[in-house]
């Protein structure tokens, strides 16, 4: 992980919130954000970072909420730059001091980058579902498609908590 | 061992959960879509660390001196995957790392391992421990570590730096054997001394031909013999002022290990007493086996409280042989020692008191004020009394400050020029 990284996700993630509505409330909340979200990945620190995606969440709750129209890949940017703010402090204040193996790092950004791809993913894929199950499928099929849809959800939690055990 | 989550699963939880909220307070799916990607992040392919591997570290040597480094090769070797592994060197008190790094971050296959060297200096004399290991074995993401201790320990042992000494105090009395201070006997020898006339068995080249031509008489020149003499070291452990490795005892026990390895050099017998809560001595002897049995017996020297009174009057002649050139090391603040040395000097014995000055020793632990200022003063005051109640009754006594060489302090007794060495 590279604080070249790091710094222009904090732009992201305290812009973001302005762009889509630059009322006094927003712009004061993001500059805090942003300047914590700053403090946090300069000087590794997990409790700034927390405050700070804390208020950058909320200006862009805040935002969304006086702006009707907004976006789904803005939401996604957002999201994304926290994580990556986040977990760049993270590993930042966990290896400070030590010789890490380039190769840790690069993991890193790739599970970052890895997740995010599956976000985008997921958010697409359910879109499509949402889209088809409210326009295209016929009434007949919703109880069937909501029962697969249970079955999953059932599926994904007993193997989530079965591994947890 | 059990695996402790990362706080970042915590933080990470509270926005993604501050996300949802919002989501439902403002009625918006951008708010869902933005806390996606940090709970997918939350969902780990493993949730238990691998921790399966083998530690092993090697040092280039198990001897050093103060000072000095010593490398240590850390071998990592994995018996499981392990995507990332942080190994932590752990270095004793009176050690520092001179380069490299003792703590690394590895990402190592199955079977694979990994080497790196890495220097540690040692700061003060005494027997160390190197080989404390810790290790925390990260899952995949971060989010969860599997910490735990290792320990392979081995014992350095690091030896006081013994510094050259250029101006050596003379002994004033020599032994038969041969050295390298000039004695009074006459015999073979290198520094010329006195001309007598030729006598039958005399050699050629030992004629005097200038005295010889101008006198008309043939005249031989005779030389003083070299000798070696017994030196003892005399170590005050009663007190000790400051922090290791600067402290008072730290640096009488440098100075002894100097005076000892610059004598022994000299080819003459060196010995070691040190006064302390018990008397321990080394038997005066010569050659290099000597220096390392002498800075063995200095490596632990330490403060040792006694409240006894223990003269030196009852140690055998082969432990302080009769005329031995008796070096005493001290700080000067038990009177016991001083009462010691004073007693020594009344046998006869050669006595040369390095008496140590505590006040510089003491500076960085006393705040300056009015009071302090007029102790310190008070103290200095007290220490010139009883240095000059030494010289009074003829026993050399030198201050020594713990911030100028050695070797600076002992060249007033060098230029003093004590008496040439007369033969036992």
């Amino acid at each position: 992980m590279s604080p070249l990284a790091a710094y222009p996700a904090v732009v992201v993630a305290a812009g973001i919130p302005v762009w889509i509505h630059g009322a006094t409330p927003v712009m004061l909340l993001s500059l805090a954000a942003g300047a914590l979200l700053w403090i946090a990945v300069t000087w590794r620190s997990l409790g700034s970072g927390l405050v700070g995606a804390l208020s950058a969440t909320a200006a862009y709750a805040i935002a969304l909420w006086i702006e009707p129209a907004a976006g789904i890949v803005e939401a996604l940017a957002f999201g994304a730059s926290l994580l990556i703010v986040l977990q760049h402090t993270d590993f930042a204040r966990r290896f400070h001091g030590a010789e890490v193996m380039p190769a840790i790092a690069s993991a890193a950004f790739w599970r970052w980058f890895v997740t995010v791809m599956l976000a985008a993913g997921a958010i697409v894929a359910l879109t499509a579902a949402v889209t088809f199950v409210t326009d295209g499928a016929p009434p007949a099929f919703r109880p069937l498609l909501t029962g697969i849809g249970a079955f999953l959800a059932l599926g994904a939690a007993i193997a989530v908590f079965g591994r947890a055990r | 061992m059990s695996a402790k989550a990362s706080p970042l699963v915590f933080v990470l939880a509270a926005v993604a959960a501050a996300a949802l909220l919002g989501a439902v307070a403002v009625d918006r799916i951008e708010l869902v879509i933005a806390a996606v990607p940090l709970l997918l992040f939350l969902v780990r392919v493993d949730a238990r660390p691998p921790a399966g591997f083998a530690l092993a570290h090697a040092l280039s040597t198990d001897r050093t001196t103060e000072g000095d480094t010593v490398a240590v090769t850390i071998t990592l070797t994995a018996r499981t995957d392990l995507p990332c592994i942080e190994v932590l060197y752990r270095l004793p008190a009176m050690a520092e790392l001179a380069s490299g790094s003792n703590r690394r971050v590895l990402k190592l296959a199955e079977g694979e391992s990994e080497s790196w060297t890495l220097e540690v200096r040692f700061l003060a004399r005494g027997h160390t421990r190197l080989g404390r290991f810790h290790y925390r074995a990260w899952d995949e993401a971060g989010l969860s570590a599997v910490e735990g201790r290792y320990e392979d320990l081995v014992q350095v042992k690091v030896y006081p730096a013994a510094v050259p000494i250029r101006y050596l105090p003379r002994p004033r009395r020599t032994r038969s054997s041969f050295g390298n201070h000039v004695s009074s006997k006459l015999g073979q020898g290198l520094e010329p001394g006195n001309l007598r006339p030729y006598a039958s068995g005399d050699r050629l080249r030992q004629i005097n031909w200038r005295a010889s031509l101008r006198t008309g008489r043939l005249y031989v020149t005779e030389f003083h013999e070299e000798r070696n003499a017994d030196v003892v070291i005399l170590l005050d452990t009663t007190a000790d002022i400051g922090r290791q490795p600067d402290s008072s005892l730290d640096y009488c026990v440098k100075a002894a290990a100097a005076l000892a390895t610059g004598y022994l050099r000299h080819r003459d017998r060196v010995g070691l007493i040190t006064y302390g809560g018990n008397i321990q001595w080394i038997r005066p002897r010569t050659g290099r086996r000597q220096i390392e049995t002498l800075l063995e017996a200095l490596l632990p020297a330490s403060m040792a409280v006694n409240y006894s009174f223990q003269g030196l009057d009852l140690l055998p002649p082969r432990v302080l042989p009769p005329g031995a050139l008796v070096i005493a090391l001290s700080p000067l603040i038990d009177p016991r020692f001083t009462k010691v040395v004073a007693n020594l000097a009344g046998r006869g014995f050669d006595v040369l008191l390095l008496a140590l000055s505590p006040l510089e020793l003491m500076k960085p632990f006393v705040r300056s004020s009015p009071l302090d200022d007029l102790a310190a003063r008070l103290w200095t005051l007290n220490r010139r009394a009883t240095l000059d109640a030494l010289q009074d009754i003829g026993l050399p006594a030198v201050e020594v400050r713990p911030d100028q060489p050695f070797d600076a302090a002992l060249a007033p007794l060098a230029r003093a020029g004590r008496p040439r060495a007369t033969r036992r």
